[in-house]
């Protein structure tokens, strides 16, 4: 009896104390960290250095209802490395960053050249930073990206992230790339990651982010107009929205597509030109239009509209591979489909120059989008 | 009437009375009517005078012959023959009348009857179901139980407790529908009970457990008269107990504890939400508080941003870590619920405003805990009350300072850990040889034997 209760006491004079001890190890109190919410990596001002980096650290919210805007505060510093920079800004804060919810990694365009590789390591590697946190280019510089405020955003907000993860605006022109989703295009043979395009405005209070850049190692970036961002992003990541121009025999459309899907199949026979079997599905209404349509006519129309949309994505494709570049897995396609051999990619190398777009378009237009 | 005049006792009855304390409501009361004389031992406050006078004073003046009254006595139903001296003892303290007429004992119960009241159920309070709980009378209880159950297999056996209280229990059961075995179980704890002094269905509850430190009830304290019987159908056990509200229903499992009997009272998909409502309770009450430990000082990133920047602001200024915090409030919700269970339900509703609302701000204010802990342990007291059983609440709320305590130490981890040893602990229990954690795959209507052919 006297040993059990000895044992009791004994253990819970030992949990008191370990549970007071419990200051230093991962304990760490909410209040006693401060969240980093993006981190912008910069080409450095002094030449010495690799790299400048800027962190956004959020201030915590004592009241929302008493705050009327968010309040950031943002370290930078610049140095070899974005360990090393990191690793010195941690000195500049009292409370310990926390990178967990850090879901924005901007990348300024003049650091995008070359290998990539040495820029993504640490982010990759660090656990606490989430492979699902949204990269994207800044332009003119990631500092001045992470600092913009526009005046929309409202305490207990992040307006960039609202592009990006779709609870806010769902449009057709932002692309949204994961940090996973970036390593893994980047690294693919025969693919090319795509990154958005955000533009800091010289006030400083407004984004525009409407452009997009492929990226592959060994080439140049492409930067994609608005107009291929937003056809990258219906056929690639199933965008739909408004804008879609269609101008052929004297009709101009705009058509607003609720749905597109894509398909690939590339033929290689001896003799022939290689060529991409591109079968796109879409479907829309017809939103905007110069003349009276009458819905009779819908099937041509829609014969119309998808002569042009063929022509567009045409165009975008042979864009890009004088370019170089592969967004769409061309590539990819030709190598899951082909017995693997150590000659594939080489194989592949020498298709994509010569690779012939061969697009078939299934466009089903459901209205003229007016009563007659 | 002095001591003089008093005729002889007999000697039976002399030794009797003797053995009994001179108290004062312990009477010996001769009749003597011409040559008939008979002698009454009784104690006054446990026996019902009204009934003595009806059924025993005023025949034996009416009959005026004591071979005739003592063949009256011997004809009355609540009649006994004597048993040894000790018995005997117990029973005069329970309401029994030794009578000595025409040279033979005999013992009459004419026993002044507890509260027979059935008051307003309290602790299980249902919209639709019955209204009325049990009465703290043994035999009033057992009639209750009889009239709303209909059938001949309710087998009802008495027996007293060997303890100073000498309390008498009826244990009733469908004969066709209990498990044998547990059967022989309980009776087996009865007779083995080693008790000073038991005085409420409660208190034979928990010394009918073998396991001393054990966190979960085995068996169910209920007033309603409704679930009595719903358990009696499924082939449970019930233990009344005189001068006691609450029967004890046995076997038990940990999923009797999450049913309401307001579900048998409602359609399918309302008492499923009703059901669900239960579970997400005990739920919250269970992990909420550890789970605002783990996410503030563990893994802030589970939450999303602007949650996590919200809890962060707002513990500001707060002094202590969080575990303190959800300690210290927990601390005062419980004290807050203790207080309105003791006081009287007139000033309870001021302890609950005063406690609930004003401590609650002031301590937001005071920045002594912050604004989301506040709402948490808000949620947690509510939760409470949504199981449906008051003893599985009072488990739980244990069992949460444990899951805190682990949480505290080991974060997420140590919050999952902690559940999954609630979980074995749960296993590893047994409720009169049932294992606790059975999940009952049998359906309500097999349950309450509609279309048992």
């Amino acid at each position: 009896m006297s040993t059990k209760w000895l044992k009791i006491i004994f253990l819970s004079i030992l949990l008191i104390t370990l549970t007071s001890s419990i200051s230093g190890c991962a304990y760490k109190g909410v209040d006693k960290r401060s969240f980093v919410v993006g981190i912008g990596v910069d080409p450095p001002k002094d030449p010495g250095n690799k790299f400048r980096v800027t962190l956004k650290i959020a201030k915590p919210i004592a009241s929302l209802k008493s705050s009327t805007e968010n309040e950031y505060a943002y370290l930078v510093h610049e140095s070899e490395s974005i360990a090393q920079t990191i690793r010195f800004l941690e000195t500049q804060d009292d409370k310990v960053m926390d990178f967990s919810q850090t879901k924005i990694l901007a990348l300024s365009e003049d650091v995008l050249h070359g290998d990539l590789f040495s820029l993504m390591d640490y982010f990759v590697r660090r656990g606490d930073l989430q492979l699902v946190l949204y990269v994207l280019v800044a332009k003119p510089n990631a500092e001045d990206v992470l600092r913009v405020q526009p005046p929309l955003e409202s305490a207990g907000e992040n307006a960039l992230y609202n592009y990006f993860d779709r609870t806010g605006i769902e449009s057709p022109f932002v692309t949204t790339t994961f940090l996973f989703e970036f390593r893994r295009d980047y690294d693919t043979k025969g693919q090319s990651s795509v990154l958005p395009i955000v533009e800091a405005n010289e006030e400083g209070d407004k984004f525009t982010v409407n452009h997009s850049i492929v990226l592959k190692n060994s080439v140049e970036p492409v930067t994609l107009t608005p107009t291929d961002t937003k056809l990258y992003n219906s056929l690639m990541r199933e965008a739909a929205g408004y804008g879609y121009t269609i101008d052929n025999e004297g009709y101009k459309f705009t058509l607003s597509m609720d749905r597109v899907k894509m398909k690939l199949k590339i033929h290689v026979k001896d003799g022939e030109k290689p060529r991409a079997i591109v079968s796109i599905k879409a479907v829309g209404v017809i939103s905007e239009s110069n003349k009276l349509l009458k819905l009779k006519e819908l099937d041509y129309y829609s014969k119309l509209s998808g002569e042009q949309f063929s022509e567009q994505v045409k165009d975008l494709f042979i864009h890009l591979q004088e370019k170089n570049v592969d967004p769409f897995g061309f590539g990819l396609k030709y190598r899951a489909t082909r017995l693997n051999t150590k000659d594939t990619l080489d194989n592949w190398k020498e298709i994509y120059p010569e690779l012939e777009f061969d697009v078939k378009v299934d466009m089903q237009l459901k209205s003229v989008g007016a009563m007659e | 009437m002095t001591e003089s005049k008093k005729p002889e006792m007999p000697p039976f009855m002399k030794s009797i009375s003797e053995t009994l304390p001179s108290s004062f409501d312990v009477l010996h009361v001769p009749l003597t009517l011409d040559d008939a004389q008979v002698h009454l031992l009784y104690m006054k406050t446990v026996v019902d005078g009204l009934s003595l006078q009806q059924s025993i004073i005023k025949p034996f003046y009416e009959l005026d012959d004591e071979q005739k009254f003592g063949a009256y006595i011997q004809s009355l139903p609540n009649r006994l023959d004597p048993p040894p001296p000790d018995e005997l003892l117990i029973m005069l303290t329970s309401g029994f009348v030794l009578v000595y007429a025409d040279s033979t004992y005999s013992i009459l119960e004419i026993r002044k009857l507890g509260n027979t009241l059935q008051g307003p159920t309290i602790a299980e309070t249902t919209i639709h179901g019955p209204q009325l709980s049990l009465s703290e009378d043994l035999e009033t209880n057992v009639s209750i139980v009889r009239q709303h159950y209909h059938q001949p297999n309710l087998y009802v056996e008495t027996q007293q407790l060997n303890d100073k209280s000498n309390m008498s229990i009826a244990l009733l059961y469908d004969e066709k529908e209990v498990n044998v075995d547990v059967l022989r179980r309980v009776k087996e704890k009865l007779d083995n009970l080693d008790e000073p002094l038991i005085q409420s269905a409660g208190e034979l509850a928990v010394r009918l457990t073998s396991r001393r430190f054990t966190l979960f009830p085995t068996s169910i304290l209920t007033e309603r008269p409704d679930r009595i019987v719903y358990n009696l159908t499924g082939g449970k056990i019930i233990l009344l107990v005189d001068n006691s509200p609450y029967a004890i229903v046995l076997p038990v499992i940990f999923f009797d504890f999450m049913v309401s009997m307001e579900e048998n009272y409602h359609t399918y998909l309302i008492s499923l939400y009703n059901t669900l409502l239960g579970w997400f309770g005990l739920l919250n009450c269970l992990l909420l508080p550890s789970m605002y430990v783990a996410f503030t000082a563990y893994s802030p990133e589970v939450l999303r941003t602007e949650l996590t920047l919200t809890m962060a602001g707002s513990r500001i200024g707060v002094p202590y870590p969080s575990f303190m915090e959800v300690i210290i409030m927990l601390f005062f919700v419980e004290l807050l619920t203790e207080a309105s269970v003791r006081l009287p339900r007139s000033i309870n509703a001021a302890a609950t405003t005063v406690g609930g609302l004003i401590l609650g701000t002031a301590a937001t204010e005071a920045s002594l805990a912050s604004n989301v802990l506040i709402m948490i342990i808000a949620i947690v007291a509510i939760s409470t009350f949504v199981i449906p059983m008051n003893e599985l609440g009072f488990a739980v709320r244990i069992g949460r300072l444990v899951l805190i305590l682990l949480t505290t130490l080991f974060g997420l981890v140590g919050l999952i850990s902690g559940s999954l040893l609630l979980i074995i602990h749960l296993t590893n229990q047994d409720s009169f040889g049932e294992p606790y954690l059975r999940i009952g795959w049998r359906s309500k209507r097999s349950e309450k034997m509609v279309n048992s052919e």
